[in-house]
């Protein structure tokens, strides 16, 4: 079992991300699914930088 | 072959047909006109293709709102087999007040500009739907449109002041879609939500002006998402045990309280986020019967073992504990 334990974790399918990267990070664990593809970094900067380069975007139907 | 539908996005009361009195051919162009049905009532549309879903043209005569409003679409760049839908809708009706919404429809994108307005002279439902929308005062609703479907989206506040706070939506029933983002300084009160037990999407988040208790919407038994985050609602989250269609809870940081395992019976949930609150409990209900999660956020007052935190992953749900 994963534990990502850094303050920016990133977790995605394809090109989703399942949980939204914001500034204010993640104070806790995350333990992604089995199937989704994962990273973790210290700073708000190094998450945004991969995830732009892997093209991922959090997608929330606004309705 | 060209296919063209029409459909309400108001409601399910409200007939397409009772809005467009034709949809024909322009002879001399290639495209199609549409024509309200009541000449002195200008119906607004919005066009889209089925493949993207956007607004196409809207290209709307709106310079007298006395005459005959007609919709001219152009189509020259459409292919054998689009589809073509025609959302047709009453747009904040009372032509005189041409100044407090006037729709831009050259971009596809509309802006109502919305300052202490009533409703008062809307004859027929109307949807609130807007791109942007600056709300400076109040609105009301008065209690005639009592039944009428509404919607009510912005996907971007514009306002320095945006104030929900004298909003009444006591008689509004029918309330389908209730949506702001980017709201930073909205103030509004779920408690006014409790008679909108049509509701189907709220979505309301980052404010602290966003109160009221979360109680209030135990009887809206057709929300299928409910997001709150990073508001100031506080109450029992068991209020929400017999939201049967609910797929979406988000109230992560949010004074909410409560067992989680009172939402075990809430079995359509694919994403239930009550990080930061102080929601406790003991998971062991929510693994077992909750087999559509896709995510999971609880605060670490949860109690979780790790073989139900390995369960969860497993069967493809991410889980946070924050």
């Amino acid at each position: 079992m994963v534990e990502l334990t850094k303050k920016y974790p990133i977790v995605y399918k394809d090109k989703d991300l399942i949980i939204p990267l914001t500034k204010e990070g993640i104070n806790g664990v995350v333990y992604p699914a089995n199937d989704a593809e994962y990273a973790e970094f210290d700073t708000y900067d190094e998450a945004k930088a991969f995830v732009e380069s892997k093209g991922l975007s959090y997608k929330e139907p606004i309705v | 072959m060209l296919l063209i539908k029409t459909q309400s996005t108001l409601s399910r009361d409200i007939e397409p047909v009772g809005l467009i009195k034709a949809i024909r051919n322009k002879e001399d162009s290639g495209g199609i006109t549409i024509e309200p049905i009541d000449e002195n009532k200008p119906v607004f549309v919005e066009i889209h293709s089925n493949k993207n879903n956007k607004v196409l043209i809207s290209d709307v005569s709106y310079t007298n709102y006395t005459a005959t409003s007609r919709v001219y679409l152009n189509l020259d760049n459409l292919q054998e087999n689009d589809e073509i839908w025609i959302y047709p809708f009453w747009r904040l009706s009372s032509y005189e007040q041409r100044s407090v919404a006037e729709p831009h429809t050259g971009g596809g994108v509309v802006y109502n500009e919305v300052n202490n307005y009533s409703f008062e002279n809307i004859n027929k439902g109307l949807i609130f739907g807007a791109e942007k929308l600056e709300i400076k005062d109040k609105i009301i609703f008065p209690k005639k449109y009592d039944g009428i479907y509404y919607k009510l989206t912005a996907h971007e506040l514009a306002a320095d002041f945006t104030n929900f706070g004298n909003c009444d939506f006591s008689t509004v029933k029918e309330l389908d879609i209730f949506s702001m983002v980017h709201t930073d300084k909205l103030i509004f009160n779920i408690d006014n939500l409790k008679q909108c037990t049509s509701l189907n999407i709220c979505f309301l988040e980052n404010s602290a002006g966003i109160n009221g208790d979360i109680s209030n919407l135990s009887k809206l038994t057709q929300a299928g998402k409910l997001v709150f985050a990073s508001t100031n609602i506080s109450g029992d989250i068991s209020s929400l045990a017999n939201l049967a269609n609910l797929r979406n809870l988000n109230v992560t940081y949010t004074n909410v309280s409560g067992d989680i395992a009172s939402l075990a019976n809430c079995t359509a949930l694919e994403q239930l986020r009550a990080g930061h609150t102080n929601v406790s409990g003991d998971i062991t209900n929510i693994v077992t019967n909750l087999t559509k999660l896709k995510v999971l956020n609880i605060p670490s007052t949860v109690t979780i073992t790790d073989a139900q935190k390995k369960t969860l992953t497993g069967r493809g749900c991410t889980l946070v504990i924050s």
